[in-house]
């Protein structure tokens, strides 16, 4: 089964707007700037979209559709796992491409996240079970991710000895990295240990250098069938995908297994989709949300050991000539908070070779996380064209079901 | 531990008598016996009568039967062991921004297994392994019972 859905569905064109802490502009205007480069990217028309897929907060489906005049959608959908929904979005949309609902899908973000809905009054509205937040948590002083997931980070600091010094780590990576990508927020301002450790506290041990940016902006990605590829030498294929929900998935409190997240259970989906191991892979883009989540999912992601997440990015394993470069862009951290679409978009580029300063030697490879809600995860798996038997071939050898990816 | 009781927790877990003067439909319905236990000075958590084991949060079924035989019980003893916490600073926009910095611990209760969370103003002294106890009589800015520090870690 799982071989009927891996490399059918492509990565043919991206497209981002700037990222900002105010764009003095509507969510649609974002979202048609975004949609529009990524159309040029894929050398489109608005006519080849039949499909649309919004992310769960900011612009709507009709933000983007009656602005730009997509008058052949005839597929819809939005994903409800909150930041893990960008990432599960592609599974969404190349499930619609694969029954044949639609050819070319348009997944996108836009949101004025900093100068409009800043989360804390984002999440109340989208998060699951608003029942349990209303009743058991607002009323104690319990309200933003940043507090929930704190004390996850703490149990785990607990549990496994994992340290101040980890999460710094995860930090000054994210924007070491941002300083090669003119196009971050964080570009040209490099973090010291020092300025990590002055950061003022949010909700302890998280500090504000350990939070991600909240960003005004858009990003959009244009899937088609692997049949429909003109540029093969540019598509970059789904190879494996998947989203998860862990034991209590609306609850943090009484979680048991403590530490199982979606993606504990996404990942070993998406890489026997994939017939590829962990080991595979070139680089990772980790939902990186705040700092102790970045260790957390490398560890259900199966890079390392439950517990031995702190001292894999202690090691360095992170950075850009580590064992595995995570989020070299800068990630949510240090580009901006767009849902993780702009961790696809980066994947993107890297696995065309086409990142610049910034491109990782050899990158062919990548998985992509999605962390949402109260540990809600998804993942693609990515592959560059190089990798992708038959690439560029008939669309007829693979759908007759000769080679690799039939 | 009488001196966390003030003398109206019922020592041994019994099913309450739920408050059938409740007329809300919905969750405001399935929540109402802990809201008003905790206006009488009680704590109370979910127990399934069918699988017989405690549930936290309240939900309309059980989670692990998936019956629709959950009943409200005090607590046995409203004290609890610290699993971990959160320190909050940044609240702005809440009725807690003036009180801020407090904890939020999540507390395990020992008999019922379960955690919950609690809202700590005085947490210098918090820790991992450390326990707790409700406190009626000092109130959250929201109306509802605070926790305090009986003993620190074991692990400290």
């Amino acid at each position: 089964m799982t071989s009927a859905v891996r490399d059918r569905v492509a990565l043919v064109g991206i497209g981002s707007t700037a990222f900002t802490r105010r764009s003095g502009v509507g969510v649609d205007k974002l979202a048609v700037e975004a949609a529009t480069r990524a159309l040029a990217d894929a050398d489109l028309e608005p006519s080849d979209i039949d499909g649309v897929v919004a992310y769960p907060s900011g612009a709507r489906a009709e933000d983007l559709v009656v602005p730009m005049g997509l008058e052949n959608v005839a597929f819809s959908g939005t994903v409800q796992i909150g930041g893990a929904s960008g990432v599960a979005s592609l599974q969404l949309a190349a499930s619609a491409i694969l029954s044949g609902l639609a050819s070319t899908v348009l997944v996108f973000i836009a949101r004025n996240g900093s100068s409009e809905s800043r989360i804390s009054s984002r999440i109340s509205s989208i998060l699951p079970s608003p029942q349990l937040r209303e009743a058991f948590e607002h009323p104690v002083g319990l309200y933003t991710p940043a507090q929930q997931y704190s004390i996850i980070c703490r149990r785990h600091m607990h549990e496994f000895g994992t340290r101040r010094g980890d999460l710094a780590e995860v930090a000054l990576t994210m924007r070491d990295n941002a300083q090669l990508n003119p196009d971050a927020q964080m570009y040209g301002r490099p973090l010291t240990m020092q300025k990590y450790l002055e950061s003022r506290p949010i909700a302890a041990p998280y500090l504000l250098a350990d939070c991600c940016l909240e960003t005004d902006g858009g990003v959009a990605l244009v899937l088609r069938g692997a049949d429909e590829v003109s540029d093969p030498g540019r598509a970059v294929y789904i190879s494996g995908m998947g989203e998860g929900r862990p034991p209590s998935g609306d609850d943090l409190s009484n979680r048991d297994p403590y530490f199982d997240v979606g993606l504990t259970y996404a990942a070993p989906r998406a890489f026997e989709m994939a017939g590829i191991s962990v080991d595979d892979l070139d680089l990772a883009f980790i939902y990186d949300c705040f700092t102790f989540e970045v260790i957390h999912q490398l560890e259900e992601l199966g890079v390392c050991e439950r517990g031995e997440g702190g001292r894999f990015v202690r090691e360095g394993n992170i950075r850009r000539d580590g064992r595995l470069p995570v989020n070299p862009h800068g990630g949510l951290m240090a580009e901006g908070h767009m849902g993780g679409l702009n961790h696809v978009a980066e994947a993107v580029r890297q696995l065309r070779g086409e990142a610049g300063p910034r491109q990782i030697p050899g990158a062919r490879r990548a998985a992509v996380t999605g962390w949402g809600d109260f540990g809600d995860g998804s993942i693609a798996v990515l592959t560059g064209s190089g990798e992708v038997p038959l690439a560029g071939h008939s669309v007829h050898a693979s759908a007759a079901g000769e080679g690799s990816r039939s | 531990m009488s001196d966390v009781q003030h003398g109206r927790i019922a020592p041994e877990a019994t099913p309450a008598e739920v408050d059938r003067e409740q007329p809300e439909a919905g969750f405001d319905a399935v929540f109402a016996p802990y809201f008003s236990g905790l206006r009488e000075g009680r704590l109370r958590v979910q127990w399934c009568t069918a699988c017989g084991r405690h549930q936290w949060p309240a939900r309309s079924v059980c989670t692990g039967c998936h019956g629709d035989g959950v009943e409200w019980v005090d607590v046995a003893e409203p004290v609890g062991t610290v699993f971990s916490w959160t320190v909050v600073h940044h609240t702005k926009g809440t009725p807690f921004a003036s009180t801020s910095p407090y904890a939020v611990a999540l507390v395990e209760l020992e008999k019922e297994g379960v955690r919950m969370y609690a809202h700590i103003p005085e947490h210098v002294d918090l820790a991992i392994g450390g326990r707790v106890a409700i406190d009626f009589v000092k109130e959250t800015v929201t109306g509802y019972p605070t926790w305090r520090i009986l003993d620190t870690s074991p692990y400290d």
